[in-house]
């Protein structure tokens, strides 16, 4: 059999939600990657509990030197030695396995991202701006491991110490205990209110920031009228104004974030006097040795960082969490184009559109209306029509951009969502109107649909065809130039033409150009629209079929039929002879383009001196 | 697709390093010099009450504990309470008036960076989008500000606290503060060490981070090109790679940190395992109280958190430089020069071109190549030609955004680089084919709250430039808001605005750019009417692209790559039958085919 083996089940498709990690994220990961968070839990759990040791051996040297006891002091001192070592080791595990099993979470939530959006069609991109994809790909994954990571670990610190210290408090002195502790509890609580104060304080602050941006981007986008009417000083002032307004709301901010440290700080060192007040007693009746009551101001500091722990924790489990629900929110978007056909087509023999009407989500009025349409294979068929007509929406239909959703388009009879994607996508190079490129090399650009690279050759060929191979010639590194903000920039008419190549460098059998000539001057297109003809023309046995899509009427003359659309009606088709009998639109825009309208406009230079109709009411 | 794919960062031009940034920003502090002075003083005193801390502790041990004496406990407890609060407030007023003083810093730095920008020449914006330059003004900016509050404040309080240490140390004992800081040099050595290639990483994982958001922000914008050419999977195990190899980049970076951190602590663990020992045998012999002692000890603990603070700043610091070295970059900027005469009295609107030969950059194609025109006071001409043949130049030349290389152009006999830009520009009024509308009001957008310009004026202007419809559809009439952009007013309204503008700053000489777009019929009549208005008894030169219009003026020059082919009124360069005829006929099809109907406007 030389079948190829089929995709298993083992590969994930990343593109598909799996419902746990929708439900519970945190869950998801910690169960996924249980050995790695596992063994982060695990080491750092016993630095923990070496660390909430070390007090006692310090504890013990003390009195050690108390009790003029040099060996018991060497003792003492090797067994702090003995646990730090310990913990140093128990910390780096935590921090490495820790790191690995959070990377590899937002390792995975990038690529689940990124394999969504290439099932999504363009209905998604219209309402989600490229600005909003981003931040997500950069804030929330980030945001979201940093919960998952460091979020939750701090909460198990916090967890683990309180859990660990407490008890060798009790078991010091219950009655210290209570008493240099009472202020503890408070302490989240008012971390989180505080925090909730410099989170509003904070939303003002940025309000105010965006202000300063929109102002300085109304100063920038209007330089020209500020300098044309010298109003620098008129806009500095206003800006100022502004921006002064956001250095005050800053400085609220700062006043409230300035408490966070020194307040938490002190509810706990507070603790320190307490005990100094709190043992009095006992060291009068000589209940305590030293090393216990120095051991125990030792555990009040390291209650510090517990209770601190528990509020950052917190919030950032909380921003985690809504991160994940924006993320979440993309992962479960379903896809209006799902890929579940599984008709591969052979050879193109006709396109079919059927009593096709289709409006655009969210969308009134239909943008088209009972489209009924048949190109068979070996035609060049055009469509005309005013702005908004509909014509690249029926074209961006046939290539399964959008669904269908009344009426049908059929590819050799069958429905286009029951056929695979790639196979479509195989017959059809469609040229969309915004000449897209990608930085990237010339050659790597026009090669973009192939599988692999095809060698200079083809390329070039393709480059000839659309007449722009001395143009690439001319570029510093030719064919491997660099395109892009930090290449070479070229002109709209060589986009346009670069994206051509990139099409016929496929010979797939249909090539559709939705009006991408329109950059290109006429004498070049004329160039480009015979070129096309012969090489597509001379593929032997092969039938090409083009559709073009086109403002100009010089552009479609030769085609086969032509259809005028207007208002997502078909109004007319035909050959350019008949439509200019028998189509009033068709007849307006052959007046409009023609050369005999103007003509006649100048031919009224003779009496120019009157003036033209309808500007008597001038003064 | 090439590994090279990457992100374009902004040219920087200035570069910095933490010692050069602290000399540029230096200037800026110290016009805030009594609450700088202040903040300084808190970290000082932060640092003092820090170590006053452990040695009322170690007192009270040896007095209070060791003595048995409740009252000096309670004493002590009081005094260790009271400098407790005293510690917390010093904390919160550095950071505080820190906050302070460098919000106004920010502030300043704003306010320079936009009365800087508004001084650059024109070019310049052709150059630099508007966005990148905002981000200049803000995001920056803000990152500036993180780099004061979170970063600067913090390395000099804990390099203070650092050396109140050091100096506690050596009050209890000189000698015992000696063998314990032996740790300190392979200690500070490692840290630096570790740190510097922390810093390599960081700065690599950015890189890697960037080359992620530009694939990923490319591939989302061309989403349906590779969904089409069936480039997904391949792009898909491309961006996992990248991905992955962030993914390694940011694990070596917690290798990096799993060695310097536990060190750290070691090292610190180490010098306290030092003073115990040293310091048992100094209380054996009676050198030193074991309150001293426990206060050292507690010293030593405090030791780490001030340099953990440093080294993480550090880095920080390091790479929150870029924002930074852009700013300055921007500031360097050169102004445009503010040099020539000044104009005392109106001009008379003679202006000429005499032989004027231009390019946008050496090497680059001459953009005019010997220009020679004369136009007199109170005629108006039309430019006409394709996209690119110089027109815009011109206009361009004459308002100086650019200097002429070749030849000299003249206005009333003055040649124009000997007067003062900002004012020949006040006298050549321009309307550009999209007319730009500020956020506030239509008076405000007319007269651009200009103290020499009166209400009065405006409300003239308005009448003037056939703004009387417009003012009255709408609630508030000339104070009626308008929105970002003038998002709320329509291509001709805005365009009528525009004109009342000029009128209401009265320019000698007017230049306008004619729209291209599509303008319902009414509007289009109302903007005729206007145009006449501001262009009656006025020199102007407009860039036509209707036919009516042509016919209107009273010169006529038609232009083609950079030169003037033929000039003349309309009606002899039509009967010669010559370029213009052509070109007329080329440029007003071109129009045609886009979908505006050129004759219709006449």
């Amino acid at each position: 059999m030389l079948a190829a083996p089929m995709p298993t089940a083992t590969l994930e498709r990343l593109d598909r939600l799996p419902p746990d990690l929708a439900e519970k994220p945190f869950r998801f990961y910690f169960r996924r990657d249980r050995k790695t968070f596992g063994l982060g839990v695990g080491s750092l759990f016993f630095t923990n509990l070496l660390d909430t040791l070390t007090p006692l051996a310090l504890g013990l040297a003390i009195d050690k030197i108390q009790g003029k006891d040099p060996a018991g002091l060497g003792r003492a001192i090797l067994m702090y030695g003995a646990l730090m070592i310990g913990v140093t080791a128990c910390r780096y595990l935590w921090r490495i396995y820790f790191g690995r099993f959070h990377q590899a979470v937002a390792d995975d939530l990038r690529n689940r991202i990124f394999a969504k959006l290439t099932v999504l069609g363009p209905s998604f991109y219209q309402k989600n701006p490229v600005g909003q994809l981003m931040s997500l790909l950069t804030n929330d994954v980030n945001s979201f491991r940093m919960a998952v990571g460091p979020g939750t670990l701090i909460l198990l610190d916090a967890a683990f110490l309180t859990a660990m210290i407490l008890p060798v408090m009790l078991y010091v002195s219950p009655d210290w205990t209570w008493k240099t502790m009472i202020l503890l509890p408070f302490v989240p609580f008012i971390m989180q209110r505080m925090e909730k104060l410099v989170h509003e304080l904070y939303r003002v602050a940025q309000d105010r920031l965006s202000e300063v941006s929109a102002n300085a981007q109304e100063i920038i986008s209007g330089i020209r009228v500020i300098k044309s009417y010298a109003q620098e000083n008129n806009k500095r002032a206003a800006f100022n104004t502004i921006s002064r307004d956001y250095e005050n709301a800053q400085n609220r901010v700062a006043r409230v974030d300035a408490g966070f440290e020194p307040l938490m700080d002190f509810a706990v060192a507070a603790g320190g006097a307490v005990l100094l007040w709190a043992c009095s007693s006992d060291v009068v009746r000589g209940q305590i040795t030293l090393g216990e009551f120095f051991m125990f101001y030792q555990y009040i500091n390291k209650m510090i960082w517990p209770m601190s722990a528990i509020g950052i924790g917190l919030s950032m489990v909380q921003q985690g969490r809504a991160s994940f629900d924006r993320v979440n929110e993309l992962l479960g978007t379903e896809t209006d184009i799902p890929d579940e056909g599984d008709v591969i087509l052979g050879d193109f023999e006709k396109l079919e559109v059927r009593g096709l009407t289709y409006r655009y989500p969210g969308g009134r009025e239909p943008v088209l209306r009972d489209i009924d349409i048949e190109v068979r294979a070996g035609e060049t068929v055009g469509f005309v029509g005013p702005v908004g007509a509909g014509k690249s929406t029926l074209m961006q239909l046939i290539c399964r951009l959008y669904p269908v959703e009344s009426g049908k388009i059929l590819v050799n009879g069958h429905p286009l969502e029951t056929v695979r994607q790639r196979s479509l996508r195989g017959i059809i190079s469609f040229v969309t109107q915004d000449a897209f490129l990608f930085s990237d090399t010339v050659a790597q650009n026009v090669s973009l649909g192939l599988d692999e690279f095809p060698g200079l050759d083809p390329v070039r060929d393709a480059a000839r065809t659309v007449d722009i191979d001395r143009e690439i010639d001319s570029l510093p590194d030719r064919f491997d130039a660099y395109l892009g903000e930090r290449g070479t920039n070229l002109s709209g008419g060589q986009k346009q033409r670069l994206t051509i190549a990139r099409a016929l460098i496929r010979r797939s059998p249909v090539v559709i150009l939705d009006d991408s000539l329109s950059a290109v001057d006429g004498k070049t297109e004329k160039t480009i629209v015979r070129a096309l003809r012969e090489t597509l023309g001379s593929r032997g046995a092969r039938r090409q079929t083009t559709i073009l899509v086109s403002h100009r009427l010089a552009t479609l003359k030769h085609a086969d039929r032509i259809f005028v659309l207007n208002e997502g009606r078909i109004e007319a088709e035909g050959p350019h002879g008949r439509l200019l009998e028998t189509s009033p639109t068709y007849r307006r825009l052959h007046q409009l383009q023609s050369e005999e309208k103007l003509s006649a406009v100048f031919g009224r230079a003779d009496d120019a001196s009157s003036p033209p109709a309808g500007e008597e009411t001038g003064s | 697709m090439s590994e090279s794919s990457g992100y374009s960062e902004d040219s920087v031009k200035v570069k910095i390093d933490p010692r050069e940034l602290l000399r540029k920003l230096w200037p800026y502090f110290m016009r805030q010099k009594p609450l700088f002075a202040l903040t300084l003083a808190a970290v000082a005193g932060l640092a003092v009450t820090g170590r006053l801390i452990p040695t009322v502790f170690g007192h009270a041990v040896d007095e209070g504990v060791l003595k048995n004496r409740t009252d000096t406990l309670l004493g002590m407890a009081a005094a260790y309470l009271g400098l407790e609060i005293l510690k917390a407030f010093m904390m919160f007023a550095h950071s505080y008036l820190f906050a302070k003083v460098g919000n106004r810093v920010l502030y300043e730095i704003r306010d320079e960076l936009i009365s800087h920008t508004q001084s650059l020449p024109v070019p310049f914006f052709d150059k630099n989008p508007t966005g990148r330059v905002v981000t200049r003004v803000t995001n920056d900016v803000v990152a500036l500000g993180e780099l004061f509050t979170q970063g600067i404040i913090h390395m000099i309080s804990n390099f203070f606290s650092m050396l109140a240490i050091v100096v506690a140390m050596y009050l209890i004992s000189p000698k015992m503060a000696s063998v314990t800081l032996l740790i300190a040099p392979p200690l500070v050595y490692i840290g630096y060490a570790l740190s510097g290639r922390i810093r390599e990483v960081l700065r690599e994982s950015k890189k890697k981070l960037a080359a992620i958001n530009a694939f990923f922000a490319e591939n989302i914008s061309g989403m349906r090109i590779l969904q089409l050419y069936r480039r997904v999977d391949r792009n898909k195990a491309r961006f996992e790679k990248l991905s992955n190899d962030y993914q390694l980049l940011q694990l070596r970076q917690v290798r990096l940190y799993a060695l310097l951190w536990p060190t750290v602590n070691f090292f610190n663990a180490t010098s306290i395992g030092v003073a115990l020992w040293y310091g048992g045998a100094m209380t054996a012999n009676g050198a030193i109280s074991t309150g001293a002692m426990i206060a050292f000890i507690l010293h030593v603990q405090d030791f780490i958190h001030p340099l953990r603070i440093i080294l993480e700043k550090y880095q920080l610091f390091q790479n929150s430089l870029s924002g930074a070295e852009r700013i300055f970059t921007l500031l360097a900027e050169k102004r445009e020069d503010d040099a020539g005469e000044p104009l005392t009295a109106a001009l008379g609107g003679r202006i000429e071109f005499r032989g004027v030969s231009f390019r946008y950059g050496a090497g680059l194609p001459w953009a005019l190549d010997s220009i020679d025109l004369e136009i007199r006071p109170g005629q108006s001409v039309a430019l006409v030609g394709r996209t690119g043949s110089g027109k815009s130049t011109v206009i361009a030349l004459l308002q100086r955004l650019y200097d002429v290389e070749n030849g000299r152009i003249l206005i009333d006999g003055r040649p124009i680089d000997g007067i003062r830009r900002d004012q020949l520009r006040r006298r050549i009024g321009v309307v550009q084919q999209d007319t730009f509308m500020f956020r506030g009001t239509i008076a405000e957008n007319i007269g651009l709250r200009d103290p020499g310009v009166t209400r009065e004026r405006i409300a003239w202007a308005a009448e003037q430039a056939c703004c009387g419809d417009l003012l009255r559809r709408r609630a508030g009439g000339l104070d009626a808001k308008v929105e970002e952009r003038g998002a709320n007013l329509s291509f001709g309204e805005r365009q009528l605005i525009a004109f009342a503008r000029i009128l209401a700053f009265d320019p000698d000489v007017l230049i306008l750019d004619e729209a291209t777009a599509n303008i319902d019929s009414q509007s289009e009549a109302l903007i005729q009417e206007a145009t006449r208005h501001v262009t009656h008894g006025r020199t102007s030169i407009i860039i036509a692209h209707r036919i009516s219009t042509v016919l209107e003026c009273d010169l006529i020059v038609a232009m083609d790559k950079g030169r003037i082919v033929e000039s003349g009124p309309h009606r002899e360069l039509i009967e010669r039958a010559g370029a213009y005829h052509q070109l007329c006929r080329s440029q007003f099809r071109e129009d045609a085919a886009a979908g505006a109907d050129p004759v219709s406007a006449s």
